[in-house]
C-alpha cells in the first residue's frame, strides 16, 4: 500500500507546490447550499435580534422588585379602602402583636406606670390603707408587689412620699437587693419580664374584643349593659362603633330596631 | 447603512469584521460568511465522504462561530480560530462514529501511501480538464486524515505551517512533514491516473 517517493529538496517542493495550487483552484468550485446559507444567516440575525432585545428584559428585571411591591401594597391598600371590616379584625391582633414584640422599655414602663398608679393611691391614703391592701391592690406584677411593699413599708414611717422619690427608693432599693448577687439580678430580670408578659396579657384581655361585637344582638345586649351599669363614655363609644359595624339597625325592618333607637334615645337624652 | 460604514467594514479584518457583528452589525458578518464559506464548506466536503455530514458539520461550525460571539477576543486569526472549531467538530465526529480510524490515524501520519490505487477510467467524452480535477479530487480523497487535512489547509487557504500546527494541535515539525507527503503523494497518485488514462 505504502510508496516510498524520493526525497525533495524545498525549492522542487515549492514548485510543486505551486502547481498543484493552481490545479486545485480550477476544480475548487463546491459551494454550500443556498438553502444552509439563508439558515445560517437567519440564525446570525436572530442572535443579534436577541442580543439587541437583552438590555429591555434586564431594565425589567432590574425594576421587578419595585414594580412587584408596588403591587403589593396596591393590592392590601385596595382591600383595606373597600372593606374596612378587615381593618377592624386586623387591630387586635396588630396591637397584640405589636405589645409582645415591644422590647424591655416599654414593657418596663408599662409595670413601672402601673407601680406608680399604685403608688399615687398610696400616696394619698397612706394613713388608711395598711400595706397588705397595698400589696394585694399591686398583684398585677411580681415586681409591683415587692417595689410596692417596701415603698408602702416606707411610706408608712415617713407619713409622706412622693412619687418621684419612691421610684428612686425602688430603683435604690433593688439595687442594694440585686447588685451583689448575680443569681439575684438573673431572678429579677426573669420575673420582671414575667412581670411584663402578664401585664400585656392583663392589658389585651381588658381591652373590649371586637370578637364580642361579632353580631348585632351582642352589641346591642353590650350597649344595654353599659346604659345599665352607668358607663356613658363606653356605651357612646360602643354606640358609634355598633353605627359603623351594624348600619342595618337604623333599618325599620330590623328585630332589633326598636330596641336599639330605645336605647340611642336613652344614651342621646343623658 | 450609510456608505462610510460599509467601506470601513470592506476594509476591515476578519478580527475587525467579528468584532463589528458582536457589536451588533449583521452586515460584517454577512460579509465575514461570504468571504469564508466556500473555502470551509469545500474544508468538510473533501474530508468527509458523507455530504450529508459535511453539510451538517459546516453548519454547526457557524452556528458555534455565531454563539461563542459574545464572548470573542482577538487572541488569534479568525482563520485559525474558525477551523479549530471545524477540526474539532471531525475529530468528535470521528471519535463518535469511528473510534478505530483514530487508531489508525498514528500510523498514517508519515506514511506513504499508494493512493493510485484503481481508478475507474473516466468516459472518454468527458474534457481532458475535467478528467484532471476528477483524478486530482479522487487522489485527495485517498490521503490519509491527517495528511488530506493540512493540505486542504494549505492549498485551500494558503495557511502556513505553523497556523496549521496551531488548528491541528500538533508539533510544527509533524505538520510540515504531514503537508510535503500529502503534496507528494498527490502528485504521484495523478502521474499514475495520467499514465493509466494515457493523457
Amino acid at each position: 500500500m505504502s510508496q516510498q517517493h524520493p526525497p525533495i529538496d524545498d525549492e522542487a517542493f515549492e514548485k510543486l507546490q505551486a502547481e498543484l495550487r493552481e490545479q486545485y483552484r480550477q476544480q475548487a468550485i463546491e459551494q454550500p447550499p443556498e438553502a444552509i446559507d439563508k439558515a445560517i444567516l437567519a440564525l446570525a440575525k436572530q442572535r443579534h435580534t436577541c442580543q439587541t432585545k437583552q438590555p429591555t428584559l434586564s431594565a425589567w428585571k432590574q425594576h421587578q422588585l419595585a414594580i412587584a411591591s408596588a403591587a403589593s401594597i396596591t393590592l392590601v391598600a385596595g382591600l383595606l379602602y373597600f372593606s374596612p371590616e378587615l381593618l377592624h379584625q386586623i387591630q387586635p391582633h396588630k396591637s397584640a402583636l405589636q405589645l409582645s414584640l415591644s422590647d424591655s422599655t416599654s414593657a418596663e414602663k408599662l409595670a413601672q406606670s402601673s407601680a406608680d398608679n399604685v403608688l399615687t393611691d398610696a400616696d394619698s391614703s397612706v394613713n388608711t390603707i395598711d400595706t397588705t391592701a397595698l400589696s394585694r391592690s399591686s398583684t398585677a406584677t411580681e415586681i409591683g408587689i415587692s417595689r410596692m411593699a417596701s415603698t408602702a413599708t416606707a411610706s408608712k414611717h415617713t407619713a409622706q412620699l412622693q412619687p418621684e422619690h419612691a421610684n428612686e427608693l425602688n430603683a435604690d432599693s433593688s439595687l442594694n437587693d440585686t447588685s451583689n448577687d448575680p443569681l439575684a439580678i438573673n431572678a429579677h430580670s426573669q420575673r420582671g419580664s414575667r412581670a411584663q408578659l402578664s401585664a400585656s396579657s392583663d392589658i389585651i384581655n381588658k381591652r373590649p374584643k371586637t370578637v364580642e361585637l361579632d353580631t348585632a344582638e351582642n352589641a346591642v345586649v353590650k350597649l344595654t349593659e353599659h346604659l345599665e351599669k352607668g358607663q356613658l363614655p363606653q356605651a357612646r363609644l360602643l354606640l358609634k362603633e355598633i353605627e359603623q359595624r351594624f348600619p342595618e339597625l337604623n333599618n325599620t325592618k330590623h328585630p332589633l330596631y326598636e330596641k336599639f333607637i330605645q336605647l340611642k334615645q336613652q344614651l342621646t337624652s343623658q | 447603512m450609510s456608505q462610510p460604514e460599509d467601506e470601513s467594514i470592506l476594509a476591515t479584518s476578519d478580527e475587525g469584521l467579528m468584532l463589528a457583528y458582536q457589536a451588533g452589525n449583521i452586515m460584517a458578518f454577512e460579509q465575514l460568511y461570504q468571504k469564508h464559506k466556500a473555502p470551509l464548506y469545500r474544508f468538510f466536503v473533501r474530508q468527509l465522504s458523507d455530504q450529508q455530514l459535511a453539510q451538517d458539520l459546516y453548519q454547526d461550525t457557524w452556528s458555534k462561530v455565531i454563539k461563542a460571539t459574545a464572548q470573542y477576543q482577538v487572541k488569534a486569526k479568525f482563520t485559525t480560530w474558525l477551523y479549530k472549531i471545524a477540526h474539532n467538530l471531525i475529530i468528535d465526529h470521528v471519535r463518535a462514529v469511528k473510534p478505530l480510524d483514530l487508531a489508525a490515524k498514528s500510523d498514517n501520519e508519515t506514511e506513504l501511501v499508494n493512493v493510485a490505487a484503481p481508478f475507474q477510467r473516466a468516459p472518454e467524452q468527458l474534457m481532458q480538464q475535467q478528467q484532471q480535477q476528477q483524478d486530482m479530487q479522487r487522489c485527495i480523497a485517498k490521503l490519509p486524515a491527517v495528511q488530506k487535512e493540512a493540505l486542504l489547509l494549505n492549498i485551500e487557504l494558503g495557511l502556513t505551517a505553523a497556523n496549521i500546527s496551531e488548528i491541528a494541535g500538533v508539533t510544527l515539525e509533524a505538520t510540515k512533514s504531514r503537508i510535503r507527503y500529502a503534496y507528494q503523494n498527490i502528485k504521484a497518485c495523478i502521474a499514475i491516473k495520467w499514465q493509466e488514462t494515457g493523457s
